[in-house]
């Protein structure tokens, strides 16, 4: 029954138009998408995450008719000039304006792009190394945001892409496809915000791929607040070169169930990465979180904080990581799961993992799981704020170690709220 | 102000308070003087009403209210205010935003105006010199990565901003050198009212130079077994707990009446 299920979501995902563009890159993730099966529990990497509601759906094309989204939602002002907007897969031209960019900056929707900078597609993300979900963006992605960025070049302003879906009520839940390629060459600079929103029921899975070259430098901070009855899985890869650096904060607030599989190679020598992740999930929410950072070169630092706030009877997991490959000498690596787990029936699958095959490393690891300190509300009780006022303030303060990495602030304020 | 009957608390099957009587009266300044394990702090957290220690027997009523219907917040905005002994760190809240909830709260439940945080910047402000206390303080989580005596100053900073009637102050002189502690118990001493209390739970006496006590109550094994005026820290600080261990018939050794009728 299962396995009618999973076919009839492979077979409605290839019925979907198949754009002219990458052709050969799209031929292959086909063949990968009718070879391998789509993920089950019962596979290593996907233990834990139930998908059977995944399965339980009927999915069919997004709508290309007008969207009920409202325009002014949630936009931030510093990047009005700034901004693509993709609504149900398509790039919205009311909604997106990058006037304020200079001209060597190239951000585009990618269907617009020149042909020699959409050969980086799927360079990243191979179709034999990534899952059947981000196949199948690989093989139909209609659009989605191109950042290009040539040598030597530094951007302030920041980059703002919107994916935005309207779902179903009831019926074929719409399958919508995000894609996004970063390119930074030597020495390049900028700061990109990658957000999510949606209403109803609908199907995400986006696949985003970086490439910094040599002392290039990308902040990256991605927001997910997509609609609570909406499945999201994301694919990300990331290749950071010799002495370049990449830093991103990841808030995921929303979906029933998400999956975020982010990867990241450090390619070359000096080079930083530094990860924050928060999750905060109520009610029957599931979230995934499944990264592998791969040392493969020495001197290399690498950070990840990963914070879960569960509360009702909603699910965490976190699966981190972090491989240090034979040459890679003098690496530094510290991986920091804490979980905060807000009631009885809360629960949360924290599993760090490191392989270290280099013998002069610096790696640390931990995981914390607990409730709210009773000593810290007492201590805040025993000043005149109520248990409520006294929970809020001590999951802001939580939150905000993480919420404060956020660097745009419009959004790291509403996100504060 | 505060009347206490017989109180007896445990910690889980830990008896800790084996019947406390006392009496505070508006305008006096009360010290609870004991050796370490006599359950002074455990005092002053069940009359904040921390809710790991469960009162077993007897009664609590400050204003008249009964104090052991109401929660820690209620206690609080009813105007008793706890200085601990080890104030925690709160990661990732700011001092500030804390003072401030903090006062608003209070505001809010006596029907006054709540200040915007350029009102409560100027109010706060006045409150810092008080306790000469660096205002970078201000924008730092919550007592996180403060020394002990700094973590001391920011209590009395809250205890300026919240101006409680009744304030417990427990082992104050912790963690403070001489200087600092001259600083706060002035600070303390400035807030005084004759309409305020204060209790002040401490090992040593010297905290008690600068924070005159009208009665010093002196609790061994959960229980008063002398009282006396203020020249009973003297007596302490010269002889030590032993004398009063020597001669311990629970209750007996009224050096000076008093601090019961309160």
């Amino acid at each position: 029954m299962a396995e009618i299920a999973r076919a009839a979501l492979h077979q409605t995902a290839l019925s979907l138009p198949c754009p002219a563009f990458c052709g050969a890159l799209r031929k292959r993730a086909e063949e990968e998408i009718h070879t391998k099966p789509l993920p089950t529990s019962d596979q290593e990497d996907w233990k834990y995450l139930d998908l059977s509601d995944v399965y339980s759906k009927t999915y069919g094309q997004a709508s290309c008719g007008p969207s009920s989204y409202p325009a002014t939602e949630c936009l931030s002002p510093e990047t009005a000039r700034s901004r693509l907007h993709f609504v149900n897969g398509r790039l919205n031209s009311g909604l997106s304006d990058t006037t304020a960019l200079p001209n060597n900056i190239h951000f585009s929707s990618l269907a617009q792009a020149a042909p020699g900078i959409i050969e980086h597609l799927g360079k990243l993300a191979w179709p034999d190394s990534i899952d059947t979900f981000a196949n199948i963006n690989t093989a139909r992605f209609s659009d989605g945001a191109l950042v290009y960025i040539s040598s030597g070049h530094s951007l302030e302003t920041p980059l703002h892409v919107v994916f935005h879906s309207d779902g179903a009520e009831r019926g074929e839940c719409p399958i919508m496809l995000p894609r996004i390629l970063v390119v930074l060459e030597q020495g390049a600079k900028a700061y990109l915000v990658e957000e999510y929103s949606g209403s109803g029921k609908y199907l995400t899975s986006s696949v985003v791929e970086i490439i910094l070259g040599e002392g290039a430098s990308l902040r990256h901070d991605r927001i997910q607040r997509e609609s609570c009855d909406a499945f999201h899985f994301c694919t990300l890869r990331a290749n950071v070169a010799k002495s370049s650096a990449y830093s991103s904060t990841l808030i995921s607030l929303g979906a029933a169930i998400s999956r975020h599989n982010p990867q990241f190679t450090l390619k070359g020598e000096m080079s930083e990465l530094e990860l924050t992740g928060l999750s905060i999930i109520n009610a029957a929410q599931t979230a995934d979180m499944h990264s592998l950072i791969d040392h493969a070169a020495p001197n290399c630092v690498s950070g990840q904080l990963q914070k879960y706030i569960i509360g009702g009877s909603a699910h965490g997991i976190f699966n981190g990581q972090i491989l240090v490959r034979q040459g890679a000498q003098q690496t530094n690596a510290n991986q920091s799961s804490r979980n905060l787990l807000l009631s009885e029936r809360a629960r949360i699958d924290a599993k760090p993992q490191l392989e270290i095959l280099a013998d002069d490393v610096k790696c640390g690891h931990g995981a914390t799981i607990g409730q709210l300190n009773q000593d810290e509300l007492f201590y805040l009780q025993s000043r005149g704020l109520d248990m409520n006022s006294a929970r809020n303030l001590l999951l802001a303060g939580f939150s905000a170690e993480v919420i404060n990495r956020v660097a745009l602030p419009s959004l790291r304020q509403a996100l504060l709220q | 102000m505060l009347k206490i009957k017989n109180l007896m608390a445990q910690i889980g099957n830990n008896q800790v308070l084996k019947g406390i009587d006392l009496g505070v009266a508006p305008g006096e300044i009360h010290a609870v003087m004991g050796p370490n394990g006599s359950g002074k702090s455990t005092l002053g957290k069940v009359l904040a009403g921390h809710p790991s220690f469960e009162v077993t027997a007897g009664e609590i009523f400050f204003d008249g209210k009964n104090l052991l219907e109401l929660t820690a917040d209620e206690r609080a905005r009813a105007g008793i205010f706890m200085g601990f002994q080890h104030p925690i760190e709160v990661p990732g809240v700011s001092n500030s935003q804390f003072l401030r909830l903090a006062y608003n709260k209070k505001a809010e439940g006596l029907g006054q105006d709540e200040l915007d945080p350029l009102e409560f910047d100027d109010f706060i402000r006045e409150k810092l010199k008080l306790v000469k206390m660096d205002p970078a303080f201000l924008d730092r989580s919550l007592n996180e990565g403060f020394s002990g005596g700094e973590r001391k100053r920011n209590e009395i900073l809250q205890m300026s901003v919240l101006e409680p009637k009744l304030a417990i102050l427990d082992e104050l002189d912790s963690g403070l050198d001489i200087d600092a502690l001259k600083v706060l118990g002035e600070a303390v001493m400035t807030l005084m009212r004759p309409d305020r209390a204060l209790l002040i739970i401490t090992h040593f006496p010297r905290i008690l130079e600068t924070i005159k006590p009208d009665y010093i109550h002196v609790l061994f094994d959960g229980k008063f077994v002398a009282r006396g005026g203020g020249e009973l820290a003297f007596e302490l600080e010269e002889k030590g707990y032993d004398w009063i261990q020597a001669k311990a018939n629970p209750g007996d050794i009224d050096v000076h009446p008093g601090g019961l009728d309160g």
